[in-house]
């Protein structure tokens, strides 16, 4: 009777011993799971051997495992710093060097590496592997052109990759005209309007989209004031002093409003800037 | 031409360390046409090792053998040739009807013939109701059964059996012997192997015993047991008291089996022995003379070889 | 000749009602349905991950039936001795491996038609209701990665019988089939990165010699692999279609012939 008892209570207490080391070992090893986490993401090269003849779809999976990361960070309010950022740059890369031809980690790269992460360099550097395999999308040497001429102050690299652009197929004719004026337009003008434009065309991010009507509101709010002030000197034969005699003096209807919340006035240079420096005014 | 050839076969298996294993040590066997030859030997004697030999399974060492007068190497001569291995397996998921096809296509049988024999072999075995059910729904005997059908459906010259009674009840034995009996009366050749002493006595012409690789005695069945009697054993109803009151005297020995004791004497006190009985003669159940049977040759040849040096 | 056919047959048979082929299938419908789920995921090159996908399970899946059906098929019989009974008719030891070959190839095709229809409507409904812009479905690529596939996985199979002829137990083909898999579908990488040359890594020019001996002497499934082309409707050269036939022809050449030649020499016990 005595017998028919011994071998279940072992069992019980084996397994509760299992539980207790089991839940122990879990909280213990949170540590080694945050160094996994830095690890998960293996040379390229290395990835690529490991995913044998399955590369597209471990592309496909790291991509969209950056995305959701991405996504659920903004989600709950937290700010990327910019190690994270330099993070999600590599798997956007890993990505893309494992299906270069795989058009999302471009496209995701070239609307958060840039205005967020403010690594225009290293969007280009992601941006020119697609421009290499792609080689029938001008929207990749497009982006490049773009990131060139406008984060990176490089007209005539912007230039020579606005061209590109144009010669592929099913480029716009903005991009070949865009091309020819770089080269004589200074920061800002029609033809920073224009590539915005069309930048903003070519993003499906709404947040991004918004950002660049912003910014497409701010500099077409200068151009409008600089050409006036261009109208004025023509009429009046000297500058205005600040930007309310262009009202009062009527070459202009009224000065536009700022969208980033600051107020447009005329520098010492003669030069049309805003309050805000086109950063959003809190 | 003999039918199976085995000249000087020696098969010898190296081993790893020093030991090489003969199984097979020189056998030589000729079997004519029409023979049923029973080869017998105990479990390790080399029988599978000498039958599989013959079907190109195994190479000898030494030696050659010859089905219907060719090597055994060559392919085309198995399409007259039947065999059933021991304790055979087949592929699961094939039905006994497609077991057949099999056979019959690789014989080179036409499609109308090889449907003839498949009916007719399925009946023979009593596996016509299961002929579309898969192999591995069927019973060890079953399948042995198959087994017989797949080695016969190419209507074979020559018929290799490996221990076609193991695993079968005494039903499946009276089939198989009937078979046997039918395939000798049908001119074929039959060589099978047992270590059954009783299937071997009422199947075969001659006989073949293999021990430790070496075949020591290949007789005519009739030949092996019909040696001059050795002496004679009387059953008679008495007790072995009143038996052996009648028997002072004569040489002999008596056992108790119920109420009757057997007495056994040498041929030459026979006559006295029956002399004596006397009155006791109406109480007499049996006379058998005694020959040794093909048990005692059998175990006769097994010591001789254990004596043996290796 | 003629006894390939039955050979052939019984071995279609037998691998086509085994269970392994049925729960295989139910594991790729289930798979494959997940691909319309799992395309919408991506922003924009929503056909491309479904392609992706359909031709990722289909590979897999056939990896999978052609490994443990190759070796059920051929191991297994030598094991269970299941093979005696096919010899012992008037079959010769190249027949029986050539045609069991033959079996196993129908298998192994049956299975990239089903499979690949299945990836083909999959990938066929993704096309058709997303527009355009999100890609579409370049079909005699998709065809071309299929067939390509088949002939990789035929030619995993002829590896299989190769080590089959002599290895002694069905776990031990199929594990060093699984290893020339792993091998053949990196050589070709990692030669290249060698070549090349990484940055900041030393590289031992006897390392270079080993990789690039293996290159030849293993099978290059690289070579085999259209994938990348289907999904993104990359164009193939048909001389590059043509060698990479001829080459997977080649080998499993030299691996059936190899492997008659050993089992010619076999016995069985």
């Amino acid at each position: 009777m005595v017998r028919s008892f011994v071998v279940p209570s072992v069992l019980i207490a084996l397994i509760a011993g299992h539980l207790v080391t089991a839940v122990h070992l879990q909280a213990q090893r949170v540590g080694v799971a945050q160094q996994h986490e830095e690890l998960r993401l293996f040379p390229p090269e290395a990835m690529r051997l490991l995913a044998l003849e399955y590369r597209d779809l471990v592309a496909d999976l790291i991509f969209s495992r950056t995305t959701s990361f991405h996504g659920g960070v903004l989600k709950r309010g937290e700010q990327l710093d910019a190690q994270t950022w330099r993070a999600i740059y590599q798997r956007l890369d890993a990505s893309s060097r494992l299906d270069p031809y795989f058009v999302d980690p471009y496209y995701f790269g070239q609307a958060v590496l840039t205005w967020d992460a403010q690594m225009p360099r290293e969007a280009n550097a992601l941006l020119d592997r697609g421009r290499r395999y792609r080689t029938e999308d001008w929207v990749m040497p497009f982006f490049m052109g773009f990131n060139a001429f406008y984060f990176l102050h490089d007209k005539s690299q912007g230039a020579a990759y606005l061209m590109e652009a144009a010669r592929r197929p099913g480029s716009p004719p903005l991009a070949g005209l865009l091309a020819a004026r770089l080269s004589s337009e200074s920061n800002g003008g029609e033809t920073a309007i224009a590539f915005l434009q069309e930048l903003e065309a070519q993003t499906d991010d709404q947040g991004t989209k918004e950002e660049i009507r912003r910014r497409i509101g701010a500099l077409r709010g200068i151009w409008i004031l600089e050409q006036a002030v261009e109208a004025y000197r023509g009429r009046f034969g000297l500058a205005p002093v600040d930007l309310t005699e262009l009202v009062k003096r009527g070459v202009l209807g009224d000065i536009p409003t700022d969208p980033y919340g600051g107020v447009f006035y005329l520098n010492d240079q003669g030069k049309v800037w805003t309050t805000s420096d086109l950063r959003p005014v809190t | 031409m003999d039918s199976i050839v085995l000249d000087d076969v020696t098969k010898v298996y190296v081993g790893h360390s020093m030991a090489n294993r003969v199984a097979v040590d020189h056998v030589s066997l000729s079997i004519p046409e029409g023979e049923i030859f029973g080869f017998l030997g105990p479990n390790g004697a080399g029988k599978s090792t000498a039958i599989k030999i013959l079907l190109n399974l195994i190479f000898p060492t030494t030696g050659h053998a010859l089905l219907l007068g060719k090597p055994v190497a060559d392919t085309a001569i198995r399409s007259r040739v039947g065999y059933l291995p021991e304790s055979p397996n087949f592929y699961d998921h094939l039905t006994p009807e497609e077991l057949l096809w099999f056979g019959g296509k690789t014989s080179g049988l036409e499609a109308g013939r090889i449907k003839e024999r498949t009916d007719s072999l399925l009946s023979l075995v009593a596996l016509g109701r299961v002929r579309h059910q898969l192999l591995r729904t069927f019973s060890k005997g079953m399948i042995q059964r198959a087994g017989v059908a797949l080695a016969l459906v190419n209507d074979p010259d020559v018929v290799i059996l490996d221990e076609p009674m193991s695993g079968l009840d005494p039903l499946g034995r009276k089939l198989m012997a009937d078979i046997i009996r039918r395939l000798k009366a049908e001119g074929k050749t039959v060589f099978f192997s047992s270590h059954i002493l009783h299937d071997v006595e009422d199947l075969c012409d001659r006989v073949g015993i293999i021990v430790k690789g070496r075949l020591r005695r290949v007789d005519g069945l009739a030949d092996l047991l019909s040696v001059p009697a050795t002496g004679w054993s009387l059953i008679v109803r008495a007790t072995p008291e009143t038996v052996q009151s009648h028997l002072t005297g004569v040489a002999a020995s008596y056992t108790t089996r119920g109420g009757l004791t057997e007495i056994k004497t040498v041929e030459k006190d026979l006559a006295k022995l029956l002399d004596r009985l006397g009155s006791l003669k109406e109480a007499l159940v049996s006379a058998m003379p005694e020959r040794p049977t093909l048990d005692d040759i059998f175990l006769q040849e097994i010591d001789r070889a254990d004596g043996e040096l290796p | 000749m003629t006894h390939l056919w039955p050979i052939a047959k019984i071995t279609f048979l037998e691998g086509l009602r085994s269970r392994v082929f049925f729960g295989l299938f139910i594991v790729a419908l289930l798979l494959f349905s997940s691909t319309y789920i799992l395309s919408y995921l991506f922003p924009r090159d929503i056909v491309k991950v479904a392609v992706d996908l359909g031709l990722g399970i289909t590979s897999l899946i056939g990896l999978i039936l052609t490994l443990f059906l190759g070796t059920q098929l051929l191991a297994k019989d030598l094991e269970r001795r299941t093979i005696h009974m096919v010899l012992a008719k008037a079959v010769s030891r190249s027949d029986y491996v050539v045609g069991k070959f033959a079996g196993l190839s129908l298998i192994i095709v049956c299975s990239m038609v089903v499979l690949g229809g299945f990836a083909s409507v999959a990938s066929w409904t993704v096309d058709r209701l997303t527009a355009d812009q999100y890609g579409v479905v370049h079909w005699p690529i998709f065809l071309l990665a299929l067939l390509m596939m088949t002939l990789m996985l035929m030619l995993l199979a002829s590896v299989i019988f190769f080590f089959s002829s002599f290895a002694s137990s069905t776990f031990l083909a199929l594990g060093l089939t699984l290893v020339i898999y792993l091998i053949g579908q990196s050589v070709e990488e990692l030669k290249h990165f060698l070549e090349t040359g990484a940055e900041g890594v030393a590289i031992s020019p006897v390392f270079l010699k080993v990789v690039t001996a293996a290159y030849y002497i293993f099978p290059n499934l690289a070579v085999f692999n259209f994938k990348t082309h289907a999904a993104h409707g990359l164009s193939v050269p048909l001389s590059d279609v043509g060698w990479s036939f001829l080459y997977g022809v080649f080998y499993i050449g030299v691996m059936l012939t190899s492997a008659a030649l050993i089992f010619r020499r076999r016995e069985f016990t």
